[in-house]
């Protein structure tokens, strides 16, 4: 395809979905139910693309009255109130429409493109015009007069509106504009979740499927969904063994872990899972590497003494990134979104996320977290990052439910530990190795003990 | 914006050439706003008549107009000893170079792309009026 000119939806990881923004010069559309936060995006486009020559032009009409639209605005950081009347040009044209009919919208945006000729044009909404026409056939002739404006003149629209998916298919502008994007409100039990899907960008590709998002005080903070990457030969996990950093761990699969691979430890609670995986973690320090601890489960004040128990320093000192993130408020989205703005920054060699059921409490579709857990872990793999993944429950991994996410674990995992806390007839606690990919596998169930500088395997 | 130089007693004339009623009032405001006296036509020989006529300054054309294109339109009058001295725009959704130098070869002095923009267009008539080199792609 080739390269388009775009304009800016005012959000980064917005415009990444769209292959660089929307295409100039054309007519877009913004559906959503009524919340679902199409105002604020159309905002957020308005105020990012308005300068001093790029003029900007908002049509209200009888959805909301333009002081509202205005007023709403001046909660968000986008919101410049010296753009108003210079670059942006708000104007109600509901007191018009509902006189003349929507047969008056053309000649009244014909008046103000010659005034302002503005390079954005934003009609919030444009769905109520349904309401005012006379006819479906009213409704095709503005809408064609309109389409032919619109193309005439050099500028890119937006046109809002509350359409279902039923009007998605028989409202004559969806077979016009260039390119849809739906804004998606589902509600969750304690939360709601809210999502951006695109479903159609005329003459470019685009990220598919539906990507996270919530209005921030910048406005949406969009999270696109993560997509496997391209996997090259290069890229298949590592010929390098690096130490696992537990005592006795690497002898049972054959010297350590392959580089970029991906090792599940999975057990009931207190049996040492976290522990492990902040050996794992700390090990990557001590040769050099980042370490990034990712932490849905622990309280962080406990996470901060096991880590001063093991490294003999405080937290601080320690030299882990770390990441902590509560579950039950953030949608799974946003959590892989910042985790790999911090793999980047920082260029992490090692990650830990404890727990990956803790993560499954983050996402309320199970096929997108399964989705997610490949993609991460593929992503990871090219990267060359090697990845520990805790996991409290043994059943998972046995077959008893391979059907569920995180029963599918198993297969992306390279290596599977389970973890056990027997009494025969003292207590005891038990590793065994379940799954090793590439390397020399001891099956034997091995006891192990946990001490004040970590664990160690007999 | 260039607008007209102040030292030309009248106004250069702009004869538009566009089947689409929406580029022919918007193209025509931001002129008529400039300066420019504006007069239209509706296809090719409308135009080969208006030209012989009034003798424009400038044509602005579109490739894509009814009965004479365009680039037709502009061969003919290039070749008239009467209007050879018309300045030719050529006006086109047709994007790529190929038209534009279909545009030249047709002894077009300019080309302009759409949809209509008011800088760029008041740009490329001022620059056909002012300069008397042929040949700018805009």
């Amino acid at each position: 395809m080739s390269d388009i000119d775009r304009i800016s939806s005012g959000n980064a990881q917005a415009d990444n979905i769209l292959k660089g923004g929307f295409p100039a010069n054309s007519i877009n559309l913004i559906m959503g139910q009524p919340g679902s936060g199409k105002t604020v995006f159309a905002q957020q486009i308005a105020f990012h693309n308005a300068e001093e020559n790029h003029h900007v032009l908002y049509l209200t009409t009888l959805a909301e009255p333009v002081s509202k639209v205005v007023r709403h605005a001046q909660r968000f950081s986008f919101f410049e109130a010296d753009k108003i009347g210079t670059a942006i040009h708000y104007q109600d044209i509901g007191t018009s429409l509902a006189k003349d009919g929507i047969s008056i919208l053309v000649p009244l945006l014909k008046d103000a493109i010659k005034t302002n000729a503005p390079k954005v044009i934003i009609v919030d909404s444009f769905k109520v015009l349904h309401d005012l026409a006379e006819s479906a056939a009213d409704m095709r002739r503005m809408l064609f007069e309109l389409t032919g404006l619109l193309t005439a003149y050099e500028t890119t629209s937006f046109l809002l509106g509350d359409y279902s998916d039923k009007d998605a298919k028989i409202a004559p502008e969806f077979a016009v504009v260039d390119s849809i994007v739906q804004l998606l409100r589902s509600e969750q039990s304690t939360r709601d979740e809210r999502f951006l899907r695109v479903l159609k960008l005329r003459d470019s590709s685009y990220i598919e499927g539906l990507h996270g998002f919530r209005i921030a005080s910048k406005g949406l903070d969009v999270y696109p969904r993560l997509v496997t990457p391209e996997v090259t030969e290069s890229c298949i996990v590592g010929e390098e063994l690096i130490p696992s950093g537990v005592d006795g761990l690497d002898k049972i699969i054959g010297g350590g872990l392959w580089k970029g691979s991906m090792t599940l430890i999975s057990g009931g609670t207190g049996t040492g899972k976290t522990t492990i995986a902040l050996q794992f973690a700390l090990e990557g320090i001590v040769h050099g590497d980042r370490s990034l601890y990712v932490n849905l489960q622990e309280n962080p004040a406990q996470l901060a003494r096991s880590v001063s128990n093991l490294t003999g320093r405080e937290m601080k000192d320690s030299g882990l990134d770390m990441l902590y993130i509560s579950p039950v408020e953030v949608q799974i989205d946003s959590i892989i979104v910042t985790l790999f703005a911090m793999i980047q920054e920082k260029n992490i060699k090692r990650v830990v996320i404890d727990s990956i059921g803790d993560l499954a409490m983050a996402a309320s579709d199970p096929q997108r977290l399964h989705d997610y857990l490949n993609a991460l872990v593929q992503h990871f793999a090219v990267k060359g990052i090697t990845a520990m993944f805790t996991l409290e429950t043994g059943d998972a991994i046995t077959g008893a439910s391979s059907d569920s996410p995180l029963g599918r674990i198993s297969y992306m995992s390279d290596n599977i530990f389970l973890l056990d806390l027997t009494q025969r007839p003292e207590p005891l606690r038990e590793i065994r190795c379940v799954k090793t990919r590439g390397s020399e596998q001891d099956l034997r169930v091995h006891e192990f003990t946990v001490a004040k500088d970590g664990i160690h395997i007999s | 914006m260039s607008d007209l130089d102040e030292s030309q007693t009248s106004p250069a004339v702009v004869l538009i050439v566009d089947s689409d009623p929406h580029v022919r009032e918007l193209a025509g405001h931001f002129l008529t706003q400039a300066g420019y006296k504006v007069e239209y036509a509706l296809d090719g020989y409308d135009a080969l008549d208006k030209v012989r006529k009034v003798t424009p300054t400038v044509l602005l054309v579109d490739i894509v107009i009814p009965r004479l294109d365009g680039l037709a339109l502009c061969r003919l009058i290039k070749s008239d000893p009467l209007t050879q001295n018309v300045k030719v725009v050529v006006f086109s959704e047709i994007a790529g170079l190929d038209k534009a130098k279909n545009a030249q070869n047709a002894c077009a002095d300019s080309f302009l792309s759409k949809p209509v923009e008011k800088t760029r267009l008041l740009g490329a008539i001022a620059h056909v009026v002012d300069h008397p080199v042929r040949s700018t792609l805009l």
